[in-house]
C-alpha cells in the first residue's frame, strides 16, 4: 500500500507528514544497530514467554517433581527416581481402585451424554414450532456454574428433604431405604447428573454436522423405501461419525480428568471413597498427605494414560476411515 | 506498515509496561498493611461481630486494615493444606490443635506468648493452657478463641415415644439397644444421624476409640490401629451402621445432622452448643416444648472405663513468614480485650466458653440471655470438662499432641477408609484396620517421622 493510499481521500498531507519520514530516515542513527529480523524475535518474545512459563515449565517441573520425595511445605527434597511411580504400580486399593472407578465413571457418563446428545441433536434437527427456543433450552444444563448443579441435585434429590425423592417414594416408585447419596448409588447418580449437565456438548458439535448433510440423501433414501431407523444408520451416523469421534475422545478426556463435580458432590473421605478418581486421588496425596512427589507422579500418568488413549483413539479413527 | 514503524510504540509499550510491574512490586509508604485473618466461625451473628471488632481496631491503628474470611471446620483444613502447600498463607488463623502442634514442630508458627501476656497467663484456665501450651520449648504458639464440648443432643419425645427412660446409655451396648428402639427403617427414622465427611470420621474414631480404652499412637509414634479396641470401635460402628443409622449417612454433612434431629427423622446426633441456635430458628415448637435434650455423658466401649469427648478449641495461630505477623498479633490483643471478647463470645453463647476466668465471672457473660434458656446444655459441658478431660481431634492421649504428623494423618484418608472399608466395604475390622496401619506406617515413613 502507498503513502498517499494509506492517508486517504479525506486526509491531510501535512498532518501525516512528520510520521511518513523515508525508509532511509529510520534507519539513520542507533536504529541502524539493531538488524530488522530481530525485531521479529521481540514481538514473538512475550508469546514465546507465556507458552514457556504457563505450559512448558510447569509441565517440565512436574516431570521433575514426580522423580522427587517432596513434602508439600517443607523444604524436604530428596531425589528418588522412578520411586513414586514404582509404588504406584503395586498401590492396588489406592492407584488402581481409582483409576478403576475414573474409567467407569468417563465411561459410563461419556456413553449416556452420547446416546442423550445424539437423540437431542436428531430431535432438535427437526421443524416445530419453538424450535429456537428449545434449542436454546437444551443448552442450558451446560451453561450452569458445577456448584450450582450441584447444590441443586443434593437439594431435591436429598433424602430427608428432597423433593423428588419424596415423590419417587411416595407414588412407590423408589425403595423407602434407597438413598441416591449412600455408597451403593453415589457412583450412578454422579453418572446420572454429569450426563444431564455434559449432553449439550455432544448436541451442540452433532447439531451442527446434522445441519450440512445434504437433504437430497434423505429425499433419495425415501424413494428407495428407507424406513428411519435405516436413514440414520446408513446416511445420518456415517455423516455424523467424524464429529462424533471427536467429541467422544474430547469427552472422555474431560470425564477421566474431572475434578470439580466429583469433588462437591462427595469430597475425598466418606461417600468420596466409593467415587475416588485418579483427579481426586492426586489431591489427596499432594494437599491431604502433603506428598507433591507422589501427586506429581500421579499427574504424568495421568497425562500419559490420556496421551495414549488420545493416540490409541486417532489409531482406530483412521483404520474406520479407511 | 513496515516493521519499523512499530518501534516507538513498542518502545512506549515496553517502558510503559516496566514502569507498572516496577509501581506493583514496590509499595509506597502510604500503603495499608493487610492482615488477613481465617476462622471457622461462619454463622452471620459471629461475622458481624468480628467485622465490629476489625472496625474498631482500624480506628486505633490507621495503616493497618484487617480482612476477615470464613470457613467451616471441614473447609478449614483442606483451605489450610492448599495454602500451605502454594505457599499463600494467611497472617492469622484457626486451626485444629493437630495443626498448631505440626506447624509450630516445623517451626511455622510466631510464638504467642506475648498476646498471652496481654490477657494475663494466671486468668486464663488450665486446661487451655494444656491445650496450647509447649512444654518442651515453653512456648505458646496457638491460643484457642474458645472452648465447647462435643455431647449427644437428642429428642426427649421419640425416648418418650419409645419408653426409654431419659438418662444417657453407658455403654455401647446399652447404646446400641436404645438405637434399634428409636429406629423404624420403614418410615425413613433412624436412631442415630452421624456427620459423614472424612472430618467428621476423623472425630468419632479418636473419640470412639479413646472410649474403647484405645489410642492410635504408641509411646514412639507408631500407629496402633490393629489392637483390640480400634477393632472393637470399627465392629462396633458397622453394628451401629447396620442397624440404626440411614443408608446414606455418609452423605450428610454437619448442618444436616441438626436438620434430621430437627425434623424428626433421627432421634440423637453428636454435636455442640452452636446448635441451639439453629433449633432456635427452625424447630421452634421443639424447644418451647423442651424436647431438645443432652447427655452429659457418653457411653464407654467394652474395652474401656471412660468415655473421651471432643473438647473444640481451633486455636489462633500467626505464621511466622506471613506478611504482617506482628500487626496479626497486635489484632489478636485487641481480640482478647474484654470488651471485644465479650462481644464475641455472646454471639455464639452456648458454644463458645470463655478462656478466661474473669470472664466467666463477669456479670455482663453471666447475664447473657440464652443462658435461662439453655442451662442444661452449659451445665453438661461445665461437667464434661471439669470431670472427664475431654481432648481435642485426633488426641487419644495428651501425649500425641508431641506428635509432628498429625495433620498429614488426619488430611489423608487413611481413618475414613479404615472406617468405610469395615462398615460398608465388606472387610472385616482387621483387615480394615491392617490397611489402615500399613498406609499410615508407610506415610510416616515416607514424610521421615519414623521413630520405632
Amino acid at each position: 500500500m502507498s503513502q498517499s493510499g494509506r492517508i486517504g481521500n479525506g486526509g491531510t498531507a501535512s498532518l501525516a507528514v512528520p510520521h511518513l519520514a523515508p525508509p532511509s530516515r529510520l534507519l539513520e542513527g542507533r536504529d541502524r544497530r539493531i538488524p530488522e529480523h530481530w525485531w521479529g524475535y521481540v514481538l514473538l518474545a512475550p508469546a514465546a514467554l507465556l507458552v514457556f512459563g504457563l505450559i512448558l515449565y510447569p509441565v517440565v517441573y512436574s516431570f521433575w517433581l514426580s522423580l522427587n520425595a517432596k513434602h508439600a511445605y517443607l523444604p524436604l527434597q530428596t531425589f528418588v527416581g522412578l520411586e513414586n511411580f514404582r509404588f504406584f504400580m503395586t498401590d492396588y486399593d489406592g492407584f488402581w481402585r481409582s483409576l478403576k472407578l475414573g474409567a467407569i465413571y468417563a465411561f459410563g457418563s461419556v456413553t449416556l451424554q452420547t446416546v442423550v446428545g445424539v437423540g437431542v441433536a436428531l430431535l432438535l434437527n427437526q421443524s416445530f414450532i419453538g424450535r429456537g427456543f428449545v434449542r436454546a433450552l437444551a443448552l442450558f444444563p451446560y451453561m450452569l456454574p458445577t456448584i450450582v448443579v450441584v447444590i441443586l441435585t443434593r437439594w431435591i434429590f436429598n433424602d430427608s428433604y428432597g423433593v423428588v425423592t419424596y415423590a419417587l417414594k411416595n407414588i412407590g416408585l423408589m425403595p423407602i431405604e434407597m438413598a441416591w447419596f449412600a455408597p451403593e448409588t453415589i457412583m450412578l447418580t454422579l453418572i446420572l447428573v454429569s450426563t444431564w449437565t455434559f449432553f449439550p456438548f455432544i448436541v451442540i458439535g452433532v447439531l451442527a454436522r446434522l445441519q450440512t448433510i445434504d437433504p437430497e440423501l434423505y429425499n433419495a433414501a425415501q424413494v428407495d423405501g428407507a424406513s428411519t431407523l435405516r436413514r440414520f444408520w446408513h446416511i445420518t451416523l456415517p455423516q455424523i461419525s467424524s464429529v462424533l469421534f471427536v467429541l467422544v475422545l474430547l469427552r472422555f478426556m474431560f470425564m477421566f480428568t474431572k475434578f470439580d463435580m466429583i469433588w462437591l458432590f462427595a469430597g475425598a473421605g466418606g461417600l468420596g471413597y466409593y467415587v475416588r478418581t485418579l483427579p481426586i486421588y492426586t489431591f489427596v496425596k499432594t494437599f491431604g498427605e502433603m506428598q507433591v512427589g507422589m501427586g506429581a507422579a500421579l499427574s504424568v500418568i495421568l497425562f500419559l494414560l490420556l496421551a495414549a488413549f488420545a493416540a490409541l483413539y486417532f489409531q482406530i479413527l483412521k483404520r474406520h476411515r479407511e | 506498515m513496515t516493521m519499523k514503524h512499530w518501534k516507538r510504540p513498542l518502545k512506549t509499550a515496553v517502558g510503559a509496561l516496566a514502569l507498572s510491574v516496577a509501581a506493583a512490586f514496590v509499595t509506597p509508604a502510604f500503603a495499608q498493611k493487610v492482615v488477613s485473618v481465617w476462622h471457622t466461625e461462619p454463622n452471620p451473628k459471629t461475622k458481624a461481630v468480628i467485622e465490629e471488632i476489625i472496625a474498631d481496631f482500624q480506628k486505633a491503628n490507621p495503616g493497618i486494615k484487617v480482612e476477615q474470611e470464613a470457613l467451616g471446620w471441614g473447609d478449614l483444613d483442606k483451605k489450610m493444606q492448599a495454602a500451605l502447600a502454594s505457599g499463600a498463607l494467611p497472617d492469622l488463623a484457626q486451626g485444629q490443635t493437630y495443626n498448631e502442634r505440626s506447624l509450630s514442630a516445623k517451626g511455622m508458627l510466631r510464638p504467642l506468648n506475648d498476646v498471652v501476656a496481654s490477657i494475663g497467663e494466671n486468668d486464663i484456665f488450665d486446661v487451655v493452657k494444656k491445650l496450647d501450651y509447649n512444654t518442651k520449648d515453653k512456648n505458646y504458639y496457638g491460643l484457642a478463641h474458645a472452648v465447647g464440648v462435643d455431647l449427644i443432643i437428642y429428642r426427649k419425645d421419640h425416648l418418650r415415644q419409645a419408653g426409654i427412660p431419659d438418662a444417657p446409655a453407658k455403654t455401647w451396648k446399652e447404646w446400641i439397644e436404645q438405637l434399634k428402639k428409636l429406629t423404624d427403617k420403614s418410615k425413613g427414622k433412624y436412631g442415630l444421624s452421624l456427620a459423614g465427611p472424612g472430618f467428621f470420621i476423623n472425630e468419632d474414631v479418636y473419640m470412639w476409640a479413646g472410649s474403647n480404652g484405645g489410642r492410635l499412637f504408641d509411646e514412639k509414634g507408631r500407629p496402633t490401629f490393629t489392637e483390640k479396641p480400634v477393632l472393637e470401635m470399627l465392629a462396633f460402628w458397622k453394628e451401629l451402621s447396620d442397624c440404626c443409622l440411614a443408608p446414606d449417612w455418609l452423605s450428610r454433612d454437619y448442618l444436616a445432622t441438626f436438620a434430621d434431629l430437627a425434623t424428626g427423622k433421627t432421634s440423637m446426633i453428636l454435636g455442640y452448643g452452636r446448635g441451639t441456635g439453629y433449633f432456635e430458628q427452625y424447630a421452634p415448637d421443639l424447644v418451647a416444648k423442651g424436647d431438645i435434650g443432652v447427655f452429659s455423658s457418653k457411653p464407654v466401649g467394652p474395652s474401656g472405663k471412660s468415655f473421651v469427648t471432643q473438647f473444640d478449641s481451633e486455636p489462633w495461630m500467626i505464621f511466622k513468614n506471613a506478611k504482617h505477623p506482628e500487626e496479626a498479633a497486635a489484632f489478636l490483643k485487641f481480640f482478647y480485650k474484654k470488651e471485644n471478647y465479650l462481644k464475641y463470645i455472646k454471639s455464639v453463647p452456648v458454644h463458645f466458653f470463655p478462656i478466661t476466668k474473669s470472664m466467666r465471672q463477669n456479670p455482663e457473660y453471666l447475664a447473657i440471655a440464652d443462658f435461662k434458656q439453655w442451662k442444661f446444655w452449659i451445665d453438661a459441658q461445665h461437667q464434661v470438662i471439669e470431670k472427664n478431660d475431654p481432648r481435642p481431634v485426633m488426641i487419644t492421649q495428651w501425649a500425641d499432641l508431641d506428635l509432628p504428623f498429625i495433620a498429614e494423618i488426619a488430611g489423608s484418608t487413611i481413618l475414613v477408609d479404615m472406617v468405610t472399608d469395615a462398615v460398608k466395604g465388606g472387610k472385616t475390622p482387621l483387615e480394615a484396620a491392617q490397611r489402615a496401619q500399613q498406609r499410615a506406617e508407610q506415610l510416616i515413613t515416607q514424610l521421615g517421622y519414623k521413630r520405632w
